[in-house]
């Protein structure tokens, strides 16, 4: 097990870390405001939903493999804005999912978000569907439907690994608009390659945040802007230390970040 | 053994035969009234009592983490992980159920109505239903290993074989030379590929590895500059941000501070 004893420098970190995000969120909800700067991925998901509308074809959210995690919980929150809009515009939606954990939740975000948009008849059970928990048969199972179904519109957000490509590709192939967002950085090229948008790095956990301008969540960006500058900080005196020859691996700044 | 251990292990002696039986029907019982109260209760109470336990659960964790541990690198709540992470696991093997009835329910109804393609729902039904024979009543036999290897494993090898072609597409539109950026980054591909491959190597194995400022000038030394100084900087940063990213949304999630889809939804309901 790993234990904040093995390395107090990180625990501390860590712990300074949440308690400036807490801070932040705390000043936003008692009335602070705080700017966020555009995110095209984001912005271009009304884009995507207003050409499945011309096009009358459906509009495909994939989860990728995510879990019932903080990734999977955040690829719901965005396809529930997703669905809201779409819900407005009669679109046709599905959503296969890889998790059973995920997929019961997923089942009722869909529910509630019709409702919210107040389309809940609309609602159809069928377009959130469990397919396989087994990778490639899971990759197989949505590049068929992105086939048949010809969908106009392709959000790919989640936990993604070989078959990114493949479901990137056979959207390509059909000529949707696609967006995707995954923080597995090693397919962040095949998606950048194929889709039209991809939201890169933590922008990925910056989308509630921008799609719901919720003070809640936008102090919590801030929060993590501010804690990223002091990772920065930090780069900058380590690389310094290592470069001026009197400190180098020795002195104790360098000591505190060095992995033993 | 420290004293929360002796304290569970007195409070939940070892259980065997029809006590253990017994145990296990209460237990489920206990979970089918627990559904049912949190099913009546008003959205508002709902949404507190889902707060309290996910604080509680986070919390475990949280002190796990930030007790000091010992030689053997335990400390007063690591003997409870592994039966937290068990929890886990029965509540993961319960919805397995949710989406093997959600198979069912979309292919079954594609047979019964005999809608376009039911055919293949009716595959997917009888291959089901033989895995599950096999693998339940036949686990070590020829017929089993033969679906499980000779059957599965090749259908994913197949479709990962497919990868290669799509890469060869999406390389062929990355690589397109439309702008500035698109130039570098198809020079820079050539650079690292040649640097990895023989005959690569081979176009300048000719200058000296090391020790003369010409041994940069080799393929394989750039493209390890590349990789190593310019690649993995920047695959760092994206880590740092989502390591924090990720820190902050768990927050979220703990202190049941975050909204939007199924958060929001819940506490907004009266």
């Amino acid at each position: 097990m790993t234990h904040a004893s093995d390395k107090w420098e990180a625990a501390f970190l860590v712990a300074l870390w949440s308690i400036i995000v807490l801070v932040t969120v705390i000043t936003a909800q008692r009335g602070r405001k705080y700017f966020i700067r555009r995110i095209p991925g984001l912005n271009a998901i009304d884009e995507a939903v207003g050409r499945a509308t011309e096009m009358g074809r459906p509009i495909l959210m994939v989860p990728g493999l995510s879990g019932l995690g903080v990734v999977g919980l955040q690829a719901l929150t965005i396809f529930s804005y997703i669905i809201k809009t779409a819900a407005k515009f009669g679109n046709r939606i599905m959503m296969p999912v890889a998790d059973p954990a995920l997929y019961t939740v997923a089942e009722e975000v869909v529910r509630e978000s019709y409702a919210s948009a107040g389309r809940p008849e609309d609602f159809d059970p069928t377009s959130v569907y469990f397919l396989s928990d087994r990778q490639f048969a899971f990759a197989s199972g949505v590049a068929g439907t992105i086939h048949r179904e010809k969908v106009a519109a392709s959000f790919l957000f989640g936990d993604f690994f070989a078959e990114s490509l493949i479901f990137a590709e056979s959207g390509q192939q059909v000529g949707a608009i696609q967006v995707a967002g995954t923080v597995q950085t090693t397919q962040l090229p095949f998606f950048i390659a194929s889709c039209d948008y991809t939201i890169i790095g933590d922008e990925y956990y910056a989308a509630s945040a921008y799609i719901s301008r919720e003070p809640t969540l936008l102090g919590s960006l801030v929060g993590q802007d501010i804690c990223k500058g002091m990772m920065l900080l930090i780069v900058v005196l380590g690389t310094l230390a290592l470069s001026i020859k009197p400190l180098g691996e020795k002195f104790f700044f360098v000591q505190w970040f060095t992995i033993k | 053994m420290n004293p929360i251990q002796s304290f569970l292990s007195r409070a939940f002696p070892a259980l065997h035969g029809g006590a253990l039986a017994g145990a296990v029907a209460g237990c489920v019982v206990a979970c089918v009234i627990a559904v049912v109260i949190l099913q009546a209760l008003p959205g508002k109470a709902r949404k507190a009592v889902i707060a309290a336990v996910t604080f509680v659960a986070g919390l475990f964790y949280a002190l796990e983490f930030f007790l000091p541990a010992n030689a053997q690198d335990e400390n007063i709540l690591t003997f409870a992980v592994p039966t937290v992470g068990n929890v886990t696991n029965v509540l993961g093997g319960m919805t397995l159920g949710l989406g093997v009835l959600s198979l069912i329910r979309i292919h079954g109804s594609n047979v019964v109505k005999v809608k376009s393609g039911w055919e293949n729902s009716m595959l997917l039904l009888v291959s089901m239903v033989v895995m599950a024979v096999a693998g339940i009543w036949y686990g070590q036999t020829l017929f089993y290993r033969s679906l499980f290897r000779d059957v599965l494993n090749s259908f994913d090898a197949a479709m990962f074989a497919v990868l290669a072609f799509f890469i060869v597409s999406a390389a062929y539109r990355a690589f397109r030379i439309k702008s500035a950026e698109a130039t570098l980054l198809m020079v820079a591909a050539l650079v690292v590929m040649l640097g990895q491959i023989p005959i690569g190597q081979y176009l300048t194995h000719w200058l000296p590895v090391k020790g003369s400022y010409l041994s940069l000038l080799r393929l394989d030394n750039i493209s390890n500059w590349l990789l190593s100084t310019v690649n993995a900087p920047a695959q760092r940063a994206i880590g740092f941000g989502l390591g924090i990213g990720g820190l902050a949304i768990a927050l979220r999630i703990w202190l049941s501070l975050e909204r939007g889809a199924y958060f929001e939804a819940k506490a907004d309901e009266s």
